[in-house]
């Protein structure tokens, strides 16, 4: 029931959000489809030492090439391969790969960026209200914050690579984060027992639950 | 291991591996360590889970705002949009030779088979025209009909005036800051009414019958909120750093600045959103769609469709004082429904999947509209005072 493979969605099976975009131009497939590479594309930019910058813009830029030349992209038959190739090219400013860096493109860990099983069953029983409340305190963190915990906590970047990519020092990229982590924490003491400290409970319990029955 | 400060630990790529399930070494050192810990079991497990809901709230909200700015490239890109505007003009210009033909066709069809529309108690239906109820912020009703040309009201800072042509436009009179924000009015049109309105922003919104649009007098926040029931066709002003957002019980649209028409009368069972210039996001719950010009959105239950190319003509037929039809009878008969203020009856009923296209002025009586739609169909009408019956020939 808790299969990794049901939950997870990797990047191959939005082949049918791909054919549903390049035939019909269906408009929630391409956001589906940006949804899921913006992620895996940000991870490899980084990895790959680009700023966080310059991976938004090839990330961005790509997606608008294939949004203009949808028409044109019917005989791709691999997407996954074609998406991240032309992304690569883009941010390494290079037209071909040496058959060994093909080679490391294909073997990339697909579900790396993903969040595991337990994070999707936290989303799945994050109540819209509380959901709000957090986006709410989310919103009051500065830019710069919201950003350095994605990379951190979301796409699982490591300080010194999230240090190079925002051109910061690591002890900057590391008390950003403490101090928004600091903060929340702070806010859920002051609330006592309110929706944010009923929730980490009540998903403490459901998870216990169906993890000891998988 | 956690010190005094059990934040600290963020500061340990193990104790994030073992919180995001990263690398099964470092969850099953942190797992024992708990089961040696149990003291420590609640507050980790409390941080564990915020640095979950913290990761996948700031993503949510990155990838959003990282995909406006896509948005932002795409509307603003020459390739598509810019050909879609064209070939608009070619329709158009193709529509005015067809009118022609059509009406010349119809009028054949009229001296030669009188048949086809029965008239008992002796009276045509005249058609609908511009009339509508605007409704201040005190609740007070104004018949638009009735008012002469000048002006109508002047309500907290702002002037609404009639204009010779009929047009309703709203003047910010007064000094900026002492206009209220908070004054909503509201223009209703009656079944065989409707209304071309002004905001004070520059954007016109035309009301086709039995529709309303509510509105503040002034705009002021981050959106320009409006409300609509029925059918409007909108010329947005543009705004980028406050979108223009239509609402009503079953979707929402938001826009920077754009030509687009909304059909979302509740009779209806779908809404359709059609974008003629620009890009709107279409919203219904969890789904949405991103429009291009040319494209036009169907929101059927919880789903939402997007059909590419429609005829953009058909849409906005309305606005431009003609019917155009190229749909299923019944469909048809609710339009003329709404234009006549008369009730449909059917004897016979039509079949859901036969299309039946033609295109007349609104300004006709009732029975050159029903003379067209019956030209080359198996049907036929009676009209008997407010009633039309639609008979099997």
């Amino acid at each position: 029931m808790l299969g990794d493979k049901k939950i997870v969605k990797k990047g191959k099976d939005l082949i049918v959000d791909w054919k549903s975009f390049i035939q019909n131009g269906d408009q929630s497939s391409f956001y589906d489809l940006y949804s899921h590479y913006h992620d895996y594309l940000t991870y490899i930019g980084i990895k790959k030492g680009a700023t966080s910058d310059k991976t938004k813009d090839c990330v961005n830029d790509l997606f608008l090439y294939i949004y203009e030349n949808r028409q044109k992209l019917g005989h791709i038959l691999n997407h996954h391969n074609y998406l991240v190739t032309c992304f690569l090219r883009k941010l390494l400013r290079k037209q071909h790969f040496s058959a060994e860096e093909s080679l490391d493109l294909i073997n990339l860990e697909d579900t790396l960026v993903h969040p595991s099983v337990e994070a999707l069953y936290i989303q799945q029983y994050t109540q819209a209200s509380v959901s709000s409340l957090l986006k709410s305190y989310i919103d009051r963190l500065s830019e710069k914050q919201t950003k350095l915990i994605y990379q951190k906590f979301y796409l699982g970047l490591s300080y010194e690579e999230i240090s190079e990519s925002n051109q910061i020092t690591v002890k900057t990229a590391y008390n950003t984060i403490y101090n928004a982590v600091e903060k929340l924490k702070a806010i859920i003491k002051e609330e006592g027992a309110g929706p944010l400290t009923v929730l980490l409970t009540l998903l403490s319990l459901l998870i216990l639950f169906f993890f000891k029955n998988s | 291991m956690p010190g005094k400060d059990i934040l600290q630990l963020i500061n340990q790529e193990s104790f994030l591996n073992y919180c995001f399930k990263r690398n099964s070494e470092d969850v099953k050192y942190w797992e024992e360590w708990l089961q040696k810990h149990p003291e420590q079991v609640k507050q980790i497990e409390e941080l564990k889970k915020m640095l979950i809901l913290m990761g996948q709230e700031s993503r949510k909200k990155i990838s959003q705002s990282n995909f406006a700015e896509l948005q932002h490239k795409i509307a603003h890109s020459k390739v598509d949009v810019k050909s879609k505007t064209f070939s608009l003009w070619k329709k158009w210009s193709i529509a005015a030779a067809a009118i022609f033909i059509i009406i010349a066709g119809g009028l054949f069809v009229s001296q030669h088979s009188g048949e086809i529309v029965e008239i008992v108690n002796s009276n045509d239906i005249s058609p609908g025209g511009n009339n509508a109820v605007l409704i201040l912020a005190n609740g007070q009703r104004v018949d638009l009909a009735k008012v002469t040309t000048g002006g109508i009201v002047s309500q907290s800072g702002i002037k609404i005036v009639k204009k010779a042509d009929g047009q309703i436009v709203y003047e910010i009179s007064d000094v900026i800051g002492k206009v209220a924000s908070d004054q909503y009015n509201t223009i209703e049109t009656p079944v065989g009414g409707q209304y071309l309105v002004n905001l004070s922003d520059g954007t016109k919104v035309w009301l086709n019958s039995g529709s309303s649009l509510r509105y503040p007098t002034k705009f002021v926040g981050h959106y320009r909120n409006v409300e609509l029931k029925g059918e409007g066709y909108f010329e947005v002003s543009a705004n980028k750093a406050m979108p223009f957002k239509v609402s009503n019980t079953r979707q929402t649209v938001e826009v920077l600045g754009t030509h687009f028409n909304i059909m979302a009368y509740n009779d209806e069972p779908v809404v359709k959103t059609t974008l003629l210039e620009g890009v709107v996001k279409v919203s219904a719950g969890k789904a949405n769609a991103l429009l291009q010009p040319g494209q036009q959105s169907k929101l059927a239950g919880s789903g939402i469709k997007v059909i590419d190319d429609v005829d953009l003509e058909d849409v906005v037929a309305w606005k431009n004082g003609y019917f155009k039809f190229n749909e299923s009878l019944e469909s048809i008969m609710n339009k003329i429904s709404r234009w006549y203020g008369v009730e449909v009856i059917y004897e016979t009923m039509p079949d859901p999947d036969l299309t039946y296209s033609g295109k007349i002025s609104r300004s006709r009586n009732i029975s050159a509209v029903l003379k067209i739609i019956g030209f080359n169909s198996d049907v036929r009408f009676k009209v008997d005072g407010k009633k039309v019956y639609v008979i099997k020939q």
